[in-house]
């Protein structure tokens, strides 16, 4: 393998902590044909590493009801609901109005804030002035079992 | 201070007040969350209980304040807790800052950074809540009409020195502003201790080594976490010394072992032993527990080729039993003598959920 002058340099990201983790190559250099595995990292594959990027901030919630059917949100599903990540207009939340909680997907309209299922069955919840909201996180993934 | 909740459980109920039983496991929890956040933002931190922790800022580029009250919004963000923080040039500054950000702040940062002893609210700050100062101690202040950080701060060094020894002299140079204690570096602990008030007093032997047996586990499990081994055991009871009306009996023993042991079963037999060799009837007791002396690091055993104990199979059953209960519950697999009902645990009839560690023990939401 000819080694190109200027070839670029990419540094492999890792995380900055009191353990630094360094990925493992499989292989040892050898002299000869490359290995195809010679690139691949030996690691088992984590739900975590996959499912939960702020561990800090992500709480998991059970569903009831069916209200968020149309979302692939079920009665019995499990939601992972990420407390770092910013509440943003469409994206489904986790809110509390006067200190129920709810799961609804979120509208940020000029001059209204509106909690709306995904079930014809059910009415959207449009909060009032004197109402109390809080948007306690978002919903990243939804663990529905088959 | 606290009351006992059957004496305001009428109360409660007129005035609708929400009441809960302690819930260590969602404590420890979200404690775990909010050391975690402030780990990856602040290099060097001290974590110092379930609820505390120190971090120095004076090796970062931020300003303090800034940083501080960014920090607290992040963690309030990212768990729900609101936290406060103080902001000195010393520990104990630090927390008299703490304090401040925590009553009389509305946004919860304080900083004493700027500020003198002639600051009012620094110099009237009561000397009895300075960490470091006791009951005892403040009491002995107060007779000699010193009150406050400030009349504190007044009294020569060699006085402060004889009344309150070297411990007192640190805790007014850090007053004054130069420090005394750095961070101290996360080590393994040197000592684990395990212990619990009875929900009702205890009075047979039987439940005493019963529970004591509980403690020996619970002890033995963070033992084996942190890869030690304990050389000797210390073991405790007492009767309940706010009643002091009732009769009083308190007292202790340490086993040493032959040789360093990691072992829950030898430690709830030694357990038993010990708790035996020191209970008389006839005393009602409020709590007992036990606490591991004299830890060994378990890599320095292992290396130690001359060493004639064969820790292979009790190692072995350990490591079983502490996989089974990591992954099926805490009390998957205990031993007898901790006993199956265990009428002398903490009566936990008004606990919240583990909203953050138990599958079943989920919020569910509509």
């Amino acid at each position: 393998m000819t080694q190109k002058l200027h070839e670029p340099i990419r540094p492999i990201p890792c995380k900055i902590g009191p353990e630094l983790k360094l990925p493992l190559f499989v292989s040892t250099i050898e002299a000869g044909f490359p290995s195809p595995a010679e690139n691949t990292l030996d690691k088992a594959l984590d739900l975590n590493e996959l499912l939960i990027h702020h561990p800090e901030a992500t709480f998991f919630v059970r569903v009831s009801g069916d209200s968020m059917i149309k979302a692939g949100i079920s009665e019995g599903d499990l939601l992972i609901v990420d407390r770092s990540l910013s509440p943003a207009h469409g994206k489904i939340v986790i809110a509390v109005v006067d200190g129920e909680f709810t799961v609804k997907r979120l509208e940020l309209l000029k001059d209204q804030v509106i909690l709306r299922p995904e079930n014809d069955n059910y009415e959207p919840i449009v909060i009032r002035d004197q109402q109390d909201l809080i948007i306690w996180g978002v919903v990243t993934s939804v663990i529905h079992n088959v | 201070m606290g009351e006992p909740f059957f004496k305001v459980k009428d109360l409660c109920r007129r005035q609708q007040v929400h009441y809960f039983s302690s819930n260590y496991s969602l404590y420890g929890d979200m404690s775990e969350r909010v050391m975690r956040i402030l780990e990856h933002d602040c290099p060097d931190i001290e974590v110092y209980s379930i609820d505390e922790a120190f971090i120095r800022l004076d090796n970062m580029p931020v300003d303090p304040f800034d940083f501080c009250t960014a920090l607290r919004a992040k963690i309030l963000q990212w768990t729900g807790i609101p936290v406060s923080i103080g902001i000195a040039s010393t520990k104990t500054l630090a927390k008299v800052a703490g304090d401040i950000a925590k009553k009389r702040t509305q946004n919860g940062v304080y900083s004493l950074l700027d500020k003198t002893l002639d600051d009012p609210i620094l110099g009237t700050f009561p000397i009895n809540d300075i960490w470091g100062i006791g009951r005892k101690s403040g009491a002995k202040l107060n007779q000699m009409q010193v009150n406050t950080v400030a009349d504190f701060c007044k009294l020569p060094p060699f006085l402060v020195k004889k009344f309150l020894t070297v411990q007192g002299e640190r805790i007014q140079r850090e007053l004054q502003g130069r420090h005394c204690h750095d961070l101290e570096a996360p080590t393994a602990r040197k000592n684990i201790t395990s212990s619990r008030s009875f929900g009702t007093p205890v009075r047979e032997l039987e439940q005493l080594q019963e529970a004591v047996a509980n403690h020996a586990v619970k002890a033995c499990v963070k033992l084996r976490q942190q890869g030690s081994r304990a050389r000797a055991l210390h073991v405790f009871l007492r009767t309940n010394h706010f009643k002091p009306n009732t009769p009083q009996y308190a007292n202790h023993v340490t086993i040493q072992f032959l040789h360093p042991t990691s072992d829950s079963a030898q430690m709830i037999e030694t357990a038993k032993h010990a708790i035996a060799s020191i209970y008389k009837a006839n005393y009602a007791y409020q709590k007992c527990g036990v606490t591991l002396i004299d830890l060994v690091d378990d890599t320095h055993l292992q290396q130690d080729l001359f060493s004639s104990i064969d820790y292979t199979q009790s190692d072995e059953r350990m490591r079983l039993i502490d996989t089974l209960n990591a992954k099926l519950g805490n009390n998957t697999v205990f031993y007898a003598a901790q006993g199956i009902r265990r009428d002398w645990q903490m009566k936990s009839e008004h606990r919240s959920q583990c909203y953050t560690t138990a599958w079943s023990d989920l919020l569910t939401i509509e």
